[in-house]
């Protein structure tokens, strides 16, 4: 680089000094000018992390998170579920903590929010060839990754929900369906505040290596008073028996309805189906009933997630 | 200041340049105008659709952010957008919808608008679809055939004494603000939200061919039922279809769509305006040129 101090150039007694890239770019490319003065020509093209609304200046649709895993899931917040109680958790989290705070305050403002969408897809591998019971664990984080449904003042009996995963009933789909729930505790029953749902990966007696899988969650909170989730799964089924097809489910959730939930300024864990915070993100985590065939298993992974918004003025970040 | 760039770095050029003055707070792109000001604005750059440098592809057309009940909710191309409906080849719209009333047969459903002309036709529909919980649907079974003002194309999903009932509302925005109560007037709460409904569903947008197509809809459908004020019943419901319906023969209006409503069969027809939908819908298109 050489150094242009633009002070020194001219009449005029400018303040910014600049420096120049000291060769041309090979192609046409973007300029960029960063705080220390530095203009550079980049091969990274404007990116595009939100949508507005055609000819106006109002954000709908905003990119909140990208995770990619190469090889295996990496450990997350111990505070995660895991069914096996295993000490490192493997998965991910995606969320809002990596945008910046302008972002944050202007478009993820409590209550801006109308639905979240995360796609992922993958791949499953068996490190001994027979990945039983795989599963996916999904949960509502807050701004500080805290499951959502994580509070420990919970009365017994509330603020939790059927989570239940059904699946075809096809014979050519090896799947009878499978019901899991979204429990409020680790150990499954209905006291605690500990939300998460289940995605099944593989079958009982399910033996094969790799097998792809895809996921697709719709996340819409708060609205008519309560959380609820729905989502699609699909994954490759027992490749030891190629007349089968790939397994798919889908499911949806939303709490159990007692009478009445109170506002959060109440700060009331006792009232019924209460998040206690405005979901930021999710976290998938991996399990199996298995121990050997747990989160190293899933790689190549690719975890999007997308948030809609109600439709909000352009901020700079 | 002016800077000659044929002055500096023996350079050939002629085009005078006038450097920043202030350099950005963060990294930012540097824009060069016609008079030869380069700056690097603290402006956000601002896209409304994805794209190649040479195709478009979806274009955010439109949002409808619906706060208080309407019994005809209509959403269309923003009137800032250099589109037409005539340039669309083809819709995507994202809905979530809750309404005011329960109802028998009182169906969600979709209606095609060139402007503030319903250009519904007759259409043929086939659609396979799958419902949990004891509620049946018709996510695009047995879709609309009607015609003219209030006509419809397509039924979005069944309420009939499921997913309506919303008793008062102050606005769409409560409801995201606040975990709103089911309605407990021993607990002082006022309001009652007890239904809802949400998905996605592509439309083609062709003048003598128009059809809805059969790709996977996603519907999810809040039912609301008083026995799911208890400990034991959820209150959910799930739905999802391949579910298309497409014209056959002469259209009945080869007008474009450039918008749609969405409306309730009983409010809709004009039977009662005290069915309605409140609501958020967002509206992409895909332009069939640049």
């Amino acid at each position: 680089m050489s150094t242009l101090a633009t002070n020194k150039l001219g009449t005029l007694a400018g303040t910014a000094d600049m420096s120049l890239p000291t060769t041309r770019p090979s192609q046409t490319l973007s300029g960029f000018l960063d705080s220390a003065g530095n203009l550079t020509f980049e091969d990274s093209p404007v990116k595009c992390e939100f949508l507005v609304i055609d000819g106006t200046t109002k954000v709908t649709k905003i990119l909140v998170d990208v995770n990619t895993q190469a090889k295996s899931l990496s450990p997350v917040s111990s505070a995660l579920y895991d069914d096996q109680n295993l000490d490192n958790v493997l998965g991910i989290e995606v969320g809002t903590w990596n945008l910046p705070e302008a972002v944050k305050s202007a478009y993820f403002q409590n209550g801006n929010v109308r639905w979240w969408d995360l796609q992922a897809n993958g791949s499953a591998q068996g490190e001994t060839g027979n990945l039983q019971y795989g599963k996916f664990n999904v949960q509502i984080l807050d701004d500080s990754k805290a499951p959502v449904l994580s509070g420990t003042t919970a009365t017994q009996g509330i603020a939790h929900s059927a989570w239940t995963v059904y699946g075809s009933a096809s014979n050519q789909i090896q799947q009878a369906g499978s019901n899991t729930y979204w429990y409020n505790t680790a150990d499954g029953s209905n006291s605690g505040n500990f939300g998460y749902g289940q995605y099944w990966l593989a079958n009982s007696g399910g033996n094969y290596v790799i097998a792809p899988w895809f996921l697709n969650i719709k996340l819409i909170p708060w609205m008519n008073g309560y959380w609820k989730i729905g989502g699609r799964y699909a994954s490759f089924g027992d490749v030891s028996n190629l007349s089968y097809g790939p397994r798919q489910s889908w499911g949806y959730t939303q709490p159990q309805m007692n009478s009445f939930v109170r506002a959060p300024a109440s700060g009331n864990y006792t009232d019924r189906a209460y998040m206690g915070s405005y979901p930021a993100g999710l976290a998938i985590t991996t399990g199996s009933s298995n121990a050997s065939n747990d989160g190293a298993s899933y790689s190549f992974a690719n975890f999007t997630l997308t948030a809609t918004i109600k439709p909000t003025t352009v901020v700079v970040a | 200041m002016t800077v000659r760039t044929d002055k500096i770095q023996a350079l050939t050029g002629s085009a005078p340049l006038t450097l920043p003055k202030a350099l950005p707070t963060t990294k930012k792109n540097v824009k060069v105008d016609t008079s030869g000001n380069i700056t690097a604005p603290s402006t956000s750059v601002n896209f409304s659709s994805l794209g190649t440098a040479s195709e478009t592809g979806w274009v955010l057309l439109a949002v409808k952010d619906q706060q208080t009940f309407t019994t005809n909710f209509q959403i269309s191309i923003d009137d800032a957008s250099g589109y037409s409906g005539s340039d669309i080849y083809q819709y995507r719209l994202e809905w979530s919808l809750v309404s005011n009333r329960n109802g028998n047969s009182n169906h969600f459903v979709l209606s095609p608008m060139n402007g503030a002309t319903n250009i519904s036709q007759s259409m043929s529909g086939t659609a396979s679809g799958w419902s949990k919980v004891d509620v049946s649907w018709t996510g695009g079974v047995n879709s609309r055939n009607t015609t003219g003002t209030y006509g419809s194309e397509h039924f979005l999903c069944n309420t009939a004494t499921s997913v309506a009932g919303v008793n008062a509302m102050t606005n769409f925005d409560a409801m995201f603000s606040n975990p709103i109560p089911w309605s407990d007037s021993s607990a002082g709460e006022t309001a009652s939200y007890k239904g809802g409904a949400w998905g996605t569903t592509d439309y083609y947008n062709g003048a003598s061919n128009r059809m809805i197509p059969p790709v996977l809809e996603q519907v999810n459908v809040n039912r609301w039922n008083s026995s799911y004020n208890t400990s034991s019943n959820g209150g959910y419901n799930i739905c999802f279809a391949m579910a298309g319906v497409i014209k056959k023969g002469s259209v009945t209006n080869s007008s474009f769509a450039d918008g749609f409503t969405f409306s309730t069969t009983n409010g809709w027809d004009g039977n009662s305006s005290t069915y309605q939908l409140a609501g958020q819908v967002n509206m992409y298109g895909i332009p069939k040129t640049g």
